[in-house]
C-alpha cells in the first residue's frame, strides 16, 4: 500500500490547542456510573445512613429527654432560638465530612485501581471529566447534608417540639451546608488530582476539613449571637471560595499529570533536599524547574526572590485588601446601629473636653489611647506574634482564618470613624495622623504575610503546573520562610515608628486638636 | 478517514492513500528524564506494527502519546488524520486502548462496564447491547456476564478490557500486552481477535514482550530501546539486517559418501556448519544458489533426503540487539531469561 505523509514538515511547538465543546450530557455519563458505584459500596452507604437517619434520631431523642433541664438551666429563649437551630446546622455539616471520602477518591482511586487510564482513553474532554466526577461526589454530599437537617427538624416536630427552625433561617442554613459541601467536595476533587495515592489524598483531607471547621465555628458564634447578617456573609464568602476553587480546579486539571506523576518518595532526607532546593532557586526557576542561574546573595535575594513572591502572590494580595476595606467598611456600617449609641456617649466626654477647651487633648498625653509607656520592643513583639498568627491561619485555612481575623482587627477603624462622625469630629484628621506613619510599613507587612500563607494552603488545592502537590507545598513553605525577610524587617520599622515618630506626627498635625 | 453506524453493525471507512498512524520525531521529556525521543511511524490501515522493549523503554510512553492521554515535547502524531494534540478529542473517538493493567470497575458487571464505554462512544443503544453479547460470546465471557469483574479472574479481566477497547469497533488499537495473564486457550482466542481486526483493515500497535506472538502477528515490528526505535521492519528484514542472509540445511543420505569440495565452494554460497549427514550454508540469493547446490550434488551421486530453510527467531534478532555493548541496560540477564519464559509456553501453543 503506497502511504502518503499527512504531517507538515514544519513542526510547531508548542501546540496552540483550541478547547473542544463540552457536554454536560458526556459528564453525567460519568456521573451515573460514579454514583452507583458509589452506592454499591456498603463502606460508604451504611456510614452516610447511620448519619442521616440514626444520628438526628438519636439526637433529637436525647434534647427531647432532656429538654426541660435545658430548658430550665438555658432559658427557654436559648434552648428555641440557639440551642436547636444550631444544632440543626451542625447536624447537616457532620454527613458532609464522611461524604468527603468519595471526593478524594475521585482520580487517585481510579489511578491506584488501574482504571483511570482507560477513562482518560475515552472520548471526554477535561471539563466533562472533572464535572463528572465533581458532580458524582457532589450528590451524595448535599443529600445527605440536607437529608440529616430535614430529618432532625421533622423528628424534633414529632417529638412534640415546635419546628426548630424559621423557615427562613432554615433555608440559610441549608444554603451554608450546601455551599460548604460544594466548597470541600471541589477541593477534595482537586487534592485527588494531584495526589499520588488514597492515603496521601486523604491526609490532605485535613487542610480541606480545618478550614471548614472553622468555619462552622464561625457560623455557631454568628448564630448565638443573633448575627444573621453575618450569616449572610458567611454564604457569600463561601460562593467566592467555591467559584474560585471550580475555576482552577477546572483550569489545572490535567489528565498527563494524572497518568504521569508517579509516587512520592517521603522521606525526611527528601524533604529536607527538596526544601534546599527550592530555597536555592528563585521562586520562577524553581517553577520552571530550572538550574539556579544566580548565585544566592542578599542581593539576589531582596531583587529577585522576594519581588517574585510578591508577584505570585498578587491575586491574594488584592483579595486580603479588599476584605480589609470591607471590614472597614462594615465596621462603619456597625457604627451606625442603635447599640453604638452607648458607645458613643461614652465618647461623648472626650469629644466635649477637647472641643470645649482647645486644650491638646488627652490622646496626645497618652490617657485614652495608652501608648504612653508602650515601648517599640513591645510593639514589634505584639505585631510580629499578630501577622505571624494570622498568615499562620491563613496557612491552614485556605486563608479564611488569617483574613477574618485581619478583618476583626481592622473592623474597629470603620466602627470608631463612624462613632467620631456621630459626634461631629473628623475621623480622618483621628485615623490618618495616628495610623499612617508606621501603617505604611504595618499595612503592606500584614497583608503581604497573610498573602503568602494564605498561599501555603492553596498550593495544596492548586499546585502550579508541573509541580506535584508535595513540591508544590514546599515551594509555598519555602516562600513563607522567604517572605519572612521582608515582613519582619517591615513591622520593626513600624513599631519604632509607632512608639517614636507617630504620635509626635500626629500630634503635630492636629496640633493637639481634633 | 469517516466513520459511519448503520442497522447491521459499525462500519469503517478508511482511506488507503495515508497511513492511518503516523508520527514524526515524536518526543516526550518528563523533567530532566527523556522518556521518548526522535520515534517516528507509519502504520497504514490493516497493519499490526509490534512494538518490542525492555521495560521502561517507551513503549507505553509512545502509545499513550498516540492516544492522545499525553502530549509530546516534540514532533507530532496523527492518528487517522487527526492530530494528537490539537484534535485528542476526535482522536479519542477513533482509537481503542488496552491499557497495561486491565484496572476494572470491581463492582460493575461486565455488561454495564461496556454499556458505560459504549456510551462515552455515542454508539446506538441497541448496537451496543448486539455488539456487547457478540464480544462476550466470542471471547467467552458471556456466561459469566452476572458476576461483578472483582470476581473475575486475571484472564477474564484481561478478556473483559480488551473487549471494552473494541466495542466501538475502532480504526486504531493500542494493545498493551494483550494475551499477558492468559491461559493458552485464552492467549489463542486474542491472537485470532487479532488477526480478524488485520482482515477489517484495523492498524494496531502492538506492545509485547511475547516476541513469537510479535513474529506472528506483526506485519512490522519496531525495537525501542532508550526511548528511541533503533530498528525496525518486518520480522524478515530485521532477520536479514541482524542474522545475516538466510541459511539452508542440506541433509543427505548417509550413505551417499563425502561430499565434493566443489560443492561447498560453489559461487554466492558460505558454507556455515558441516555435520555428519549434510552441510548448513548460506546464501542471499535462494533462489539461484538452491537449484545450484542441488544440481551439483545430484551431479555427485549424492542422495539429497532434504534441503530446508533453517528457521531462525525474532528472540534471535532481538537479543543480538540486546547483545550489542552498550545497548542493554544492566538488567539484561533478567530480561532474557524473562523473554525465553514467555517465549517457551505460547510457542508450543502457536505452533500446534
Amino acid at each position: 500500500m503506497s502511504v502518503q505523509s499527512t504531517l507538515q514538515p514544519a513542526l510547531a511547538q508548542p501546540y496552540k490547542v483550541a478547547k473542544p465543546r463540552s457536554s454536560l450530557r458526556r459528564a453525567l455519563i460519568v456521573t451515573r456510573r460514579e454514583l452507583r458505584d458509589t452506592l454499591r459500596d456498603w463502606r460508604i452507604v451504611s456510614p452516610i445512613v447511620i448519619l442521616v437517619v440514626l444520628l438526628p434520631f438519636v439526637l433529637g431523642g436525647i434534647l427531647q429527654t432532656t429538654s426541660q433541664n435545658l430548658i430550665k438551666d438555658l432559658g427557654r429563649a436559648t434552648f428555641y432560638d440557639k440551642l436547636l437551630p444550631f444544632t440543626t446546622l451542625a447536624i447537616g455539616f457532620l454527613p458532609m465530612s464522611f461524604c468527603l471520602v468519595i471526593a478524594l477518591e475521585t482520580f487517585v482511586g481510579e489511578k491506584e485501581r488501574n482504571s483511570l487510564e482507560a477513562l482518560l482513553s475515552a472520548p471526554l474532554t477535561d471539563l466533562e471529566l472533572f464535572m463528572g466526577k465533581f458532580i458524582a461526589a457532589t450528590v451524595p454530599t448535599i443529600i445527605a447534608s440536607t437529608s440529616a437537617s430535614l430529618m432532625f427538624c421533622l423528628l424534633i416536630t414529632l417529638y412534640g417540639q415546635p419546628f426548630p427552625v424559621p423557615l427562613d433561617l432554615l433555608l440559610v442554613f441549608l444554603g451554608l451546608n450546601i455551599t460548604q459541601g460544594l466548597v470541600m467536595v471541589a477541593g477534595s476533587v482537586l487534592v485527588s488530582t494531584h495526589t499520588t495515592s488514597v492515603r496521601a489524598s486523604n491526609i490532605m483531607a485535613s487542610f480541606i476539613i480545618l478550614p471548614m471547621s472553622v468555619a462552622v465555628q464561625l457560623e455557631a458564634v454568628l448564630l448565638l449571637n443573633n448575627l444573621r447578617l453575618g450569616l449572610y456573609f458567611m454564604l457569600l464568602a463561601l460562593l467566592v471560595i467555591l467559584a474560585l476553587l471550580l475555576r482552577s480546579g477546572v483550569q489545572i486539571f490535567n489528565r498527563e499529570e494524572i497518568v504521569a506523576r508517579e509516587g512520592d518518595n517521603v522521606t525526611l532526607k527528601g524533604i529536607f533536599r527538596g526544601f534546599i532546593y527550592y530555597f536555592k532557586r528563585t521562586p520562577y526557576e524553581a517553577l520552571a524547574n530550572q538550574k539556579t542561574g544566580m548565585r544566592w546573595t542578599p542581593w539576589r535575594f531582596y531583587r529577585h526572590d522576594i519581588p517574585q513572591i510578591i508577584g505570585m502572590s498578587k491575586g491574594a494580595i488584592v483579595l486580603i485588601s479588599i476584605c480589609i476595606l470591607g471590614a472597614i467598611g462594615i465596621g462603619f456600617w456597625i457604627g451606625s446601629w442603635d447599640e453604638a449609641t452607648q458607645l458613643i456617649n461614652r465618647l461623648g466626654g472626650i469629644a466635649s473636653t477637647a472641643s470645649r477647651t482647645g486644650d491638646p487633648i488627652a490622646i496626645c498625653q497618652g490617657d485614652y489611647l495608652g501608648t504612653q509607656g508602650i515601648t517599640w520592643q513591645f510593639l514589634f513583639s505584639n505585631n510580629t506574634k499578630a501577622v505571624l498568627l494570622a498568615s499562620g491561619l491563613a496557612a491552614v485555612s485556605l486563608g479564611v482564618g488569617g483574613i477574618g481575623l485581619t478583618m476583626v482587627a481592622i473592623g474597629p477603624i470603620g466602627f470608631i470613624a463612624n462613632i467620631f462622625l456621630k459626634v461631629n469630629l473628623n475621623p480622618f484628621l483621628l485615623v490618618l495622623p495616628f495610623t499612617l506613619p508606621h501603617g505604611i510599613f504595618e499595612i503592606p507587612a500584614a497583608i503581604i504575610g497573610i498573602a503568602v500563607g494564605m498561599r501555603v494552603s492553596t498550593s495544596i488545592i492548586a499546585p502550579p503546573a508541573g509541580l506535584s502537590i508535595g513540591q508544590s507545598l514546599q515551594l509555598a513553605i519555602v516562600n513563607y520562610v522567604k517572605i519572612m525577610a521582608l515582613v519582619v524587617p517591615l513591622l520593626l520599622i513600624a513599631a519604632i515608628m509607632e512608639a517614636n515618630v507617630t504620635p509626635i506626627i500626629g500630634c503635630w498635625i492636629t496640633g493637639g486638636k481634633i | 478517514m469517516t466513520t459511519t453506524f448503520n442497522s447491521n453493525g459499525l462500519h469503517h471507512v478508511d482511506t488507503p492513500l495515508s497511513p492511518v498512524i503516523e508520527a514524526s520525531n515524536l518526543a516526550k521529556t518528563f523533567g530532566d528524564f527523556t522518556a521518548v525521543k526522535n520515534v517516528s511511524l507509519q502504520v497504514g490501515a490493516g497493519q499490526v506494527l509490534a512494538l518490542l522493549g525492555h521495560n521502561g523503554a517507551g513503549k507505553t510512553t509512545t502509545t499513550r502519546m498516540l492516544a492522545a492521554i499525553l502530549t509530546p515535547t516534540g514532533g507530532q502524531a496523527r492518528i487517522a488524520g487527526y492530530d494528537t494534540v490539537t484534535q485528542a478529542l476526535e482522536v479519542r473517538k477513533v482509537i481503542g486502548h488496552l491499557t497495561e493493567q486491565p484496572g476494572l470497575y470491581n463492582r460493575m458487571r461486565v455488561m454495564d462496564y461496556l454499556k458505560f464505554f459504549g456510551e462515552l462512544q455515542q454508539i446506538p443503544y441497541r448496537l451496543l447491547l448486539e455488539r456487547s453479547e457478540e464480544l462476550l460470546r466470542r471471547f467467552d465471557l458471556w456466561d459469566t456476564r452476572q458476576l461483578r469483574m472483582g470476581e473475575y479472574s486475571k484472564g477474564m479481566r484481561q478478556k473483559a478490557a480488551l473487549i471494552r477497547a473494541m466495542i466501538h469497533e475502532p480504526q486504531v488499537l493500542f494493545l498493551d500486552e494483550p494475551t499477558s495473564a492468559m491461559d493458552p486457550y485464552s492467549a489463542k482466542m486474542v491472537r485470532d481477535a487479532i488477526i480478524d481486526l488485520k482482515r477489517t483493515k484495523r492498524t494496531v500497535i502492538l506492545c509485547t514482550h511475547n516476541l513469537l506472538e510479535a513474529e506472528i502477528l506483526a506485519d512490522r515490528i519496531a525495537i525501542i530501546r532508550k526511548g528511541e526505535i533503533i530498528i525496525e521492519g518486518t520480522a524478515e528484514e530485521l532477520k536479514q539486517r541482524l542474522l545475516g542472509a538466510p541459511h539452508y540445511r542440506v541433509e543427505l543420505n548417509r550413505t551417499s559418501g563425502e561430499i565434493p569440495a566443489g560443492v561447498l565452494s560453489l559461487d554466492g554460497l558460505r558454507v556455515i556448519e558441516l555435520h555428519s549427514d549434510g552441510f548448513t550454508y548460506e546464501t542471499s540469493h535462494p533462489n539461484f544458489t538452491n537449484p545450484l547446490v542441488l544440481r551439483a550434488l545430484g551431479e555427485s551421486g549424492l542422495e539429497v533426503v532434504t534441503l530446508s530453510q533453517v528457521s531462525r527467531s525474532l528472540e534471535a534478532v532481538y537479543l543480538k540487539i540486546a547483545g550489542t555493548p552498550g545497548a542493554v541496560d544492566e538488567n539484561r540477564d533478567e530480561i532474557e531469561q524473562s523473554l525465553l519464559k514467555q517465549i517457551d509456553a505460547p510457542r508450543q501453543e502457536v505452533l500446534k
